[in-house]
C-alpha cells in the first residue's frame, strides 16, 4: 500500500508567510484581522475588517510573463507553491514529470478582476477596453491554470474550486492520486484574496461580524455565546504531498503523513450546514484511516463563527469524539481564509504533530449553550499528538476530513 | 606475520587546485536520484573505481577530513534556525562515499572507513593489506579528500591541489620474493592523507606488481 | 591466535559499567528529557557529566589500563572508532563566533581522540575508523583479525562519541528522535535517543582467568538505500551468519542477542525480522533503552555489556517494553538467570552497513 507525506509547506496568510512565522504567530496569540479602509468605501457593508497577507512584492518575486495572467488570488498561491517547491528540494525535471500533478481550488477568480470587468463593461456598454487576459485572472480555475504554467506542470492537474472547502478538496484529490498510484508528487492548495466582494457575500447573508468593527482582534470568537458572525480573509498555501518510498529515496524531510481523507454532501439545504453531514464525513475519513474516534488527539474545527454552523459543527463532533477531545477553530486568529483556509489550517495540523502544540480558539471564552459539550481550547496547550483531524464545511453542504499523522522513521 | 605482500592489480590517481574536471558521473551513475546526491568524496570515489575496474568485493575507504563540506552546511543551518535537509546529514557521515559506492554497485561485501588524519591513506592501506590477507580475494583501497570549502580559510589552504584522489586494487601474493617496500616520493603538493595512496599508484605506474604492506 | 577481552571500562550516561550494569538489570533507564538543542522541542538523551571530554576519555582509557596485566600501552596497538571525532568542539567555536576563523581543522576530525590517547599513553601505533554507528564495532572486528594473523598481542578498542549539535538535529529531520527515553521492539515506540559514551576493551593473545573471548565477527552491506534498511533483513541476516561462522558456532549455541535496537520504527522492524529468521527463540533485548544510542560507541559499548552478561550468567530485561510489536521473538520482561555461553551483538549503521560481533566464555 501507498503511503502518503507531506514534503514540503509555503504559505501566505494573516499570521505570517511561512510554516515557522506561523507557528510563532499561534504560540504569541497574535490577531491577523485589521481594520480594512477600502470597506469603509461601501456605506452599507456591515463589516469594516478583515485579514490580509502582509506586504508582498509580487513584482519581484513573480516574473512578468507569468504574472500577467495572474490577480491576486493566482498571485499569492504562485508565491506558496515557490516555497513549497524550495522546501521539498524539487527540481525542474521532477515538477515537469508525468508522474507530478497539482490540485488547487479557490472560491472565485481573482474579485479584484471580476469586479472591474463587470462595472467597466456595464458602465461603457462594451468589451473593447478590456484586457484579454482578465478572463485568465477571474476564471475559477485560475490558480490551477497559472500554477501549471509557471512551474511547467504536466502531470495531473485537479481544480478543486468549492468555497470554504476549496484547499482540503485539493489536498484530499492530491492524496488520492498519489496513494493510488497516479502520481508519485501533487502539490495541493488554495487561496484567496482579500476584496469587498467576499465579503459583501456572507455581509448581506447576515453571516459577517458588524459589532466589532472598532477591535477587529476579538471579532472572530468560534464557538463563543457571544460570537456574532465571522470575519473574510484572504490567505494561500501549498502543500507538496509526496509517495512515502519516493520521498525516502530523494533524501527529504518528512512533515507529517497524510492517513485519511473523505469528502460528501448533506443533501440538504444548500447553505444550512447539517450535523449529520459533517458527522458522515468525520465517520468516512476515520474509516479511510482504520482508525477509532478515540486516536485522534486534536480536531481544528471549521468554525467560522457563525450562528448555525458552529453549532452544528459542535454536534457532530460531539457525537463522534465526546467531551474530551481537543478541538480548536483558528479562525479567531486569522478569519476566514476562505479558498485557502482549508490548507493553511492544514498546516496548523502538522504544527500540531511535529511542534506537540495545539493552538486555542482565540477570543473564545464561554461555550454557546447550544453547541454540544465539546473541548473548546481556550489556551495554547503543549501537548503530544501522533494523529490530528482537519474538518472544512462549504456552501453546497460540501464536507471535507483530513487525518494527518506523526511520520516516524 | 607483520608485513604482507600485495599485487597490485590495478591503480589510478586524480587531482586538481580547486576541483576535478569531468569526473564521468552521468556514464558511471546513470541514475539521476542518486547522482544528484552525491557528495564530492562520492564521485571521485566512483571515478576512481570505476578506472580500477573494481565493482564488487571487500573496500577500505580512508579520508581525514571526509565530508567536512555537510558538516559545515549543517552547522550553518542550525546557526539560521533552518531545516537541516536529511540528504545533507545522510552524506555527512564519514563513510558516505563508499556507502554510495556500495549502493550504486550492489556491492554487499565489507565496507571500513579509516579516518586516521593526515596517516588516513597508510593506515587503509594496512587495513585493505589486513582484509585481503584474511580474505584472499581482492580489495579496493581508496582514499579522497575535498578541501575547497568556502569560508574555511585554514582548511582550503593548506594543501596545494584542493581536490585530490587515489586507488589501488590489491591482492594477497602467497610469493613475496619480488614484492618490495614503498618507496616512492609520492607527487609534490597532494596532501598526506591521500600521498601514502598516490606513491603505490606511481610504483604500479613504474611498473612494480608487488609491494609490502605492513599491518 | 585466540583473542581475549581481559579488561573493559565504559563512560555513559548511566555511568561506568558498575552503575550501566545495574540500571541494565534494574530497568531504569539513563535517558533524559533535554529540551536546549532544538527550541520547543523535547528530546530524549543520553548524556553524561563532564567538563572536558578528552579528560574522560583518557580516564576511562586508564582505568582499563590500572585493570590489566600490562604495566603501560607501548606494545599495545589503540584503534579507535567514532562517528564524531573532534566535532562536538568545532561547533561550539562556529556557534560562538558565528564564523570559522578560529576552528583548527586538525582538531575537527576522528583521528583528533586517538591522537590524545597516543600522547597521553604512548600506543605502540593507532588508526582510526569512523563508519557512523558501526564505527567501533568495525574496530573490534579489525582488532580480532590482525590477532587471529599474529600482527599484534595487545590492542586497546575504544569508541567514543560526544553529543553534537549537528547529530541530534540531523536526527531530528529524519524523523526519528523520540521525546521519551526509548522503547526498542515495543509496539508504540517512537524513535531513538541520541546518546554520549565512551567504552574501551583491551584485547589481548594471551588468557586470563576471568577473560571472555571475541570469538567471531562479520560483516556486511545491504546496498539498499543510504539510511533506511533493506525491509528483507538480508544485510542484517548476513553479518550475523558471517559472524557465526567466524566463531565456528552453531545458531543454537548463541545464548543471547544483544540487539541493536535503536527503537526506531525501521530497525526493530528489520531487526526482528532477521533474528526471527536465523534464530528458534534465543533471548534478544536492546541495552539502547538504558544508554541511549551511543552512535560510534554503540558497538564497543554493547560488546562490555555483553562481557558482563556472560560473566553475571544474566541476561538483560527489556527496559521500556509494554507491548511487544513482534512476537516472534523472545524478549525478556525480566532478567533470567541461565549459563550464558555465547552472545551476537548487533550494529547498524547509515549507507546499509551492518556489524556483529559474537563474544563467549573461553573455549
Amino acid at each position: 500500500m501507498r503511503r502518503v507525506v507531506v514534503t514540503g509547506i509555503g504559505l501566505n496568510s494573516p499570521l505570517g508567510n511561512s510554516y515557522e512565522e506561523l507557528y510563532e504567530s499561534l504560540k504569541a496569540e497574535k490577531s491577523g484581522v485589521i481594520h480594512l479602509a477600502e470597506f469603509e468605501e461601501i456605506d452599507d457593508l456591515g463589516t469594516k475588517i478583515g485579514g490580509v497577507v502582509g506586504d508582498l512584492d509580487f513584482k519581484k518575486l513573480i516574473p512578468r510573463k507569468f504574472r500577467r495572467s495572474m490577480g491576486r488570488v493566482a498571485q499569492l498561491s504562485a508565491i506558496s507553491t515557490a516555497n513549497a517547491i524550495v522546501d521539498a528540494s524539487l527540481e525542474q525535471d521532477m515538477l515537469s514529470s508525468k508522474r507530478c500533478g497539482i490540485a488547487y481550488g479557490s472560491t472565485m477568480g481573482a474579485d479584484e478582476t471580476l469586479f472591474q470587468w463587470v462595472s467597466e463593461v456595464s458602465e461603457q456598454n462594451s468589451y473593447r477596453g478590456q484586457n484579454s487576459m482578465a478572463f485568465l485572472k477571474l476564471m475559477s480555475h485560475t490558480v490551477a491554470a497559472n500554477i501549471a504554467q509557471m512551474f511547467e506542470i504536466k502531470g495531473r492537474n485537479i481544480p478543486t474550486c468549492s468555497a470554504c472547502t476549496s484547499s482540503a478538496m485539493a489536498i484530499g484529490a492530491g492524496y488520492e492520486s498519489v496513494k493510488y498510484g497516479m502520481s508519485d508528487i501533487m502539490i495541493c492548495g488554495g487561496s484567496e484574496g482579500q476584496h469587498h466582494l467576499a465579503a459583501g457575500v456572507f455581509d448581506i447573508m447576515g453571516a459577517c461580524t458588524t459589532s466589532h468593527n472598532h477591535e477587529p482582534e476579538v471579532a472572530s470568537r468560534p464557538f463563543d455565546e457571544s460570537r456574532d458572525g465571522l470575519v473574510v480573509s484572504e490567505g494561500s498555501g501549498a502543500i507538496v504531498l509526496e509517495e512515502l518510498e519516493h520521498a525516502l529515496a530523494r533524501g527529504v524531510k518528512i512533515y507529517g503523513e497524510v492517513i485519511g481523507y473523505a469528502t460528501s454532501c448533506d443533501g440538504s439545504h444548500i447553505t444550512t450546514p447539517s450535523k449529520d453531514g459533517m458527522q458522515q464525513v468525520m465517520q468516512t475519513s476515520l474509516d479511510d484511516a482504520g482508525i477509532e474516534p478515540s486516536d485522534i488527539d486534536y480536531i481544528n474545527a471549521h468554525a467560522t463563527a457563525t450562528q448555525k454552523g458552529d453549532i452544528a459543527e459542535s454536534h457532530a463532533t460531539y457525537n463522534l469524539f465526546g467531551a474530551k477531545t481537543p478541538i480548536s477553530s483558528t479562525k479567531g486568529h486569522m478569519g476566514h481564509l476562505l479558498g485557502g483556509c482549508g490548507v493553511v489550517e492544514s498546516v496548523i495540523c502538522l504544527i500540531a504533530l511535529n511542534k506537540s502544540f495545539l493552538p486555542k480558539t482565540m477570543n473564545f471564552k464561554t461555550l454557546d449553550k447550544k453547541c454540544a459539550n465539546i473541548n473548546v481550547l481556550a489556551n495554547n496547550e503543549i501537548k503530544d499528538s501522533k494523529i490530528v483531524m482537519n474538518n472544512n464545511f462549504a456552501f453546497g453542504g460540501i464536507n471535507t476530513s483530513l487525518i494527518f499523522k506523526k511520520y516516524k522513521g | 606475520m607483520r608485513k604482507v605482500a600485495l599485487k597490485i592489480i590495478s591503480s589510478h590517481k586524480i587531482y586538481a587546485p580547486i576541483k576535478i574536471e569531468d569526473l564521468q558521473e552521468k556514464r558511471i551513475v546513470p541514475n539521476m536520484m542518486i547522482r544528484r546526491r552525491l557528495t564530492r568524496n562520492a564521485k571521485i570515489m566512483l571515478y576512481l573505481s570505476d578506472k580500477c575496474g573494481f565493482k564488487d568485493g571487500k573496500v577500505v575507504y580512508g579520508s581525514c577530513y571526509s565530508e567536512i563540506q555537510e558538516s559545515v552546511k549543517i552547522t550553518n543551518a542550525i546557526l539560521e534556525k533552518s531545516s537541516i535537509s536529511p540528504t545533507s546529514f545522510q552524506n555527512s557521515v564519514y563513510n558516505s562515499a563508499p556507502s554510495y559506492f556500495s549502493l550504486i554497485n550492489k556491492d554487499k561485501d565489507e565496507i571500513i572507513t579509516i579516518s586516521s588524519g593526515l596517516y588516513s591513506a597508510r593506515d587503509a592501506l594496512k587495513t585493505a593489506a589486513l582484509q585481503a590477507l584474511v580474505s584472499g580475494q581482492r580489495v579496493l583501497c581508496v582514499a579522497t579528500e575535498c578541501l575547497n570549502i568556502q569560508n574555511i580559510q585554514e582548511v582550503n589552504t593548506c594543501t596545494k591541489f584542493l581536490e585530490s584522489g587515489a586507488a589501488v586494487v590489491l591482492e594477497l601474493d602467497n610469493d613475496s620474493t619480488n614484492a618490495i617496500d614503498i618507496d616512492d616520493e609520492g607527487d609534490e603538493g597532494v596532501i598526506n592523507s591521500v600521498q601514502d595512496l598516490v606513491k603505490v599508484v606511481n610504483m604500479h605506474q613504474r611498473g612494480i606488481s608487488t609491494i609490502f604492506i605492513e599491518l | 591466535m585466540n583473542s581475549y577481552i581481559n579488561s573493559y571500562e565504559v563512560a555513559c550516561s548511566a555511568g561506568d559499567i558498575k552503575a550501566l550494569m545495574n540500571s541494565i538489570y534494574e530497568k531504569k533507564t539513563a535517558v533524559s528529557i533535554n529540551t536546549s538543542f532544538i527550541e520547543d522541542t523535547p528530546l530524549g538523551l543520553g548524556q553524561m557529566k563532564y567538563d572536558d571530554f578528552y579528560d574522560l576519555l583518557a580516564e576511562v582509557v586508564q582505568k582499563v589500563l590500572d585493570n590489566s596485566k600490562l604495566e603501560n600501552f607501548h606494545n599495545t596497538l589503540l584503534i579507535l572508532g567514532s562517528s564524531v571525532g573532534g566535532m562536538q568542539e568545532s561547533e561550539k567555536i562556529f556557534f560562538r563566533d558565528k564564523n570559522y576563523k578560529n576552528l583548527d581543522p586538525r582538531r575537527h576530525s576522528i583521528h583528533v581522540l586517538s591522537d590524545h590517547l597516543v600522547d597521553k599513553f604512548s600506543f605502540l601505533d593507532s588508526r582510526s575508523l569512523s563508519t557512523a554507528c558501526t564505527s567501533s564495532a568495525n574496530a573490534l572486528l579489525l582488532a580480532k583479525r590482525l590477532i587471529d594473523v599474529e600482527a599484534y598481542e595487545n590492542i586497546l578498542v575504544v569508541g567514543a562519541d560526544a553529543l553534537c549539535y549537528t547529530t541530534v538535529c540531523g536526527f531530528h529531520y529524519l524523523s526519528v528522535l523520540s521525546d521519551k527515553p526509548c522503547t526498542p521492539f515495543d509496539k508504540e515506540r517512537g524513535g531513538m535517543n541520541v546518546a554520549e559514551a565512551i567504552a574501551a576493551l583491551l584485547i589481548q593473545n594471551t588468557k586470563d582467568k576471568d577473560s571472555v573471548e571475541l570469538k567471531g565477527v562479520g560483516a556486511s552491506s545491504d546496498a539498499y538505500h543510504m539510511t533506511n534498511p533493506d525491509p528483507e533483513a538480508k544485510g542484517a541476516i548476513a553479518s550475523m551468519k558471517a559472524a557465526l561462522d567466524d566463531a565456528s558456532l552453531n545458531i543454537d549455541e548463541i545464548d543471547y542477542v544483544n540487539a541493536h535496537g535503536t527503537a526506531t520504527v525501521a530497525n526493530d522492524k528489520v531487526e526482528s525480522l532477521a533474528i526471527e529468521t536465523l534464530f528458534n527463540d534465543v533471548y534478544v533485548s536492546s541495552t539502547k533503552a538504558v544508554t541511549g544510542h551511543t552512535l560510534g560507541a554503540a558497538g564497543a559499548i554493547e560488546a562490555v555489556i555483553s562481557c558482563e552478561v556472560i560473566k553475571k550468567g544474566l541476561i538483560p530485561p527489556q527496559t521500556g517494553l509494554i507491548e511487544l510489536d513482534n512476537k516472534s521473538i523472545n524478549v525478556p520482561l525480566n532478567s533470567v538467570a541461565m549459563d550464558v555461553r555465547n552472545v551476537i551483538s548487533n550494529s547498524f549503521a547509515f549507507g546499509g552497513n551492518n556489524t556483529s560481533i559474537v563474544i563467549g566464555v573461553c573455549s
